[in-house]
């Protein structure tokens, strides 16, 4: 429910920049990644933890993989890639909360575009403030009833190498250790 | 089967072995035989288990007939419980109206000791594991969530190491054999991925009649390009199995039956050593690239196409609905799992464990995140033998 009114809203409101420009509209994704990317790089938090990867395939492989993740958190609101060797908390929360501003931005838009024949305005507004509205009331009752313990993996800000050194230090399980230090699989 | 009593027994009764022995026994069925009869059959094949499961859990057969009977809603029970309550206001009004009082059902006399645990109770915690299975893709996850949530079982579980090996061969028996089990897991895994690739087809289709070669042309660019990414992880998955294998596996990802393949193997607890990943890893970076690449981007041209098109048809609303699903679908299933396998929890508690263990929680959060799976739920019964 959750990720398809998240997605439905996002959907509908790139469609509708694309129709005002596809010019503005690519211009908008191509900042927004090549921003995703630059906080991962600023925060020493590009490389993805995969067991065996070195070289320009370790480059390559975290190029594919946070575009993939990055148009996941976009368009479906995934929780898992909260991960601090994904998204990350504190970015995940930034996106999906911009990604439901979307389409009231694109709207906006379309209205002050010169376009003929445009598709019902205020029909498109309704449903925009209803799919938004339904996924708020969605995050709400998604937050009551998961554990609480876990509610700062939403906000966190941890990046994936000091994750990987939170988790070998809390735990007391030597298998556990182990898989954490050389065992780093995307999370 | 077991005999503690000869002089080189087996398997004792109370080593995992065994219990993975008698999970087998307790899931087999025979002709003419109630799950009642093959649950004292099985116990009945371990000379002095059930005596010694008599001074430990009275009530394992209780819990154990609740267990395998695998319903979430007992019809049966239901119709019963309604006719009891009928009955009894029947008797209650005509008490009334003749004035003659009614006589109470004297409460039974609770004579067992208050670390036992009671009828009531073993049959509320068999009851509550078919829900957990429902919930979970992992059997094991299942297994762990279950016992995690039965608080009153926490001790029996920790002095019987058979318990838990029981458990989870018990629930992948029951996986396989139950309709809402492996082969509906397969089915919705094939059934999705089919009907995702009839819309597209038919959306191609449509966008050439209404002379859009352009977008057809990237919605086939789309599925092509998530089929080769797709393609390289198999074959980076398989790479160390014989080329047989990896052709096998390759056809899987042609024929769009990779998500049906990969959900039986998950259900089913296959370990492979000689993989990259482990099967749930792997059907999550399957549906990750078809979400990347195919599924968000080609809602993305339908819902333009559809914007801008002077030509519009209710098919197009529909096929947008369907993909905004399956798409929500898929990532929210990639979540869910993730977070309720017992081998992640355990490797990063910090990270898994927001879905809570408790029965309630578990079901409003699995609703809240997948919707398609309660509603099959809803019309579920037994299956007939």
């Amino acid at each position: 429910m959750l990720a398809s009114f998240h997605n439905l809203s996002r959907t509908i409101g790139t469609a509708l920049l694309f129709s005002v420009s596809k010019r503005l509209t690519f211009g908008v994704i191509f900042i927004e990644l090549a921003l995703y990317h630059l906080y991962k790089v600023g925060r020493r938090d590009y490389v993805l933890w995969v067991a065996g990867l070195e070289g320009t395939l370790k480059y390559l492989s975290a190029l594919f993989a946070h575009c993939v993740v990055k148009i996941i958190v976009d368009y479906t609101g995934m929780i898992h890639a909260r991960g601090p060797k994904l998204a990350g908390g504190a970015l995940f929360t930034f996106q999906t909360i911009v990604s439901q501003c979307y389409p009231f931005v694109a709207l906006h838009f379309y209205r002050k575009s010169d376009i003929e024949d445009k598709t019902h305005l205020d029909m498109l507004n309704t449903v925009f403030v209803i799919l938004a509205s339904s996924w708020f009331l969605c995050v709400l009752a998604f937050l009551r009833v998961i554990n609480s313990d876990f509610w700062h993996t939403f906000t966190s800000t941890v990046t994936g190498w000091q994750f990987t050194i939170n988790s070998f230090r809390a735990s007391d399980d030597p298998q556990t250790k182990m898989l954490t230090a050389f065992d780093n699989h995307i999370r | 089967m077991f005999d503690l009593s000869s002089p080189n027994p087996p398997l004792s009764p109370l080593t995992p072995g065994t219990g993975k022995q008698l999970g087998i026994a307790l899931t087999t069925e025979h002709a003419d035989e109630s799950i009642d009869q093959r649950i004292h059959n099985a116990l009945g094949e371990i000379n002095g288990f059930e005596y010694l499961l008599t001074t430990t859990f009275p009530q394992f057969s209780t819990m154990m007939l609740h267990v395998l009977k695998n319903k979430i809603f007992d019809v049966g029970e239901s119709t019963e419980k309604v006719r009891k309550t009928i009955s009894k206001l029947k008797f209650q009004i005509l008490g009334i109206i003749d004035n003659i009082k009614v006589d109470v059902e004297p409460q039974l006399q609770d004579t067992q000791n208050d670390d036992e645990i009671s009828a009531s109770d073993a049959t509320r915690i068999g009851k509550k594991f078919a829900i957990f299975l429902l919930t979970t893709t992992e059997p094991s996850a299942a297994v762990d969530s279950w016992l995690k949530d039965s608080k009153e079982l926490e001790e029996f579980v920790t002095e019987n190491i058979w318990f838990e090996p029981m458990m989870n061969t018990i629930a992948k028996e029951l996986l396989k054999s139950s309709s809402l089990g492996l082969k509906w897991r397969v089915g919705i895994g094939a059934g999705l991925s089919i009907m995702d690739l009839i819309t597209d087809a038919g959306v191609i289709i449509s966008y050439h009649r209404i002379g859009n070669s352009a977008g057809a042309n990237s919605l086939m660019a789309m599925i092509g390009s998530s089929i080769a990414v797709q393609l390289l992880t198999t074959y980076t998955q398989n790479r160390k199995k014989s080329k047989w294998v990896i052709l096998r596996e390759l056809a899987f990802v042609v024929t769009f039956l990779k998500p049906a393949v990969d959900a039986y193997r998950i259900a089913n607890g296959k370990e492979d050593e000689d993989a990259v990943m482990s099967p749930l890893v792997e059907m999550a970076m399957g549906k990750g690239v078809e979400l990347g690449l195919e599924s968000i981007p080609g809602g993305l041209l339908q819902a333009y196409v559809f914007i801008n098109s002077p030509k519009t048809t209710s098919f197009l609303v529909i096929s947008i609905l369907i993909s905004a699903l399956t798409t929500g679908f898929s990532s929210a299933m990639i979540s869910y799992d993730m977070d309720v396998s017992v081998a992640n929890r355990k490797e990063v508690p910090l990270f898994y464990g927001y879905i809570k263990d408790s029965n309630t929680e578990r079901m409003v959060t699995f609703i809240l995140q997948v919707s398609e799976r309660v509603m099959r739920s809803i019309f579920y019964r037994e299956p007939k033998k």
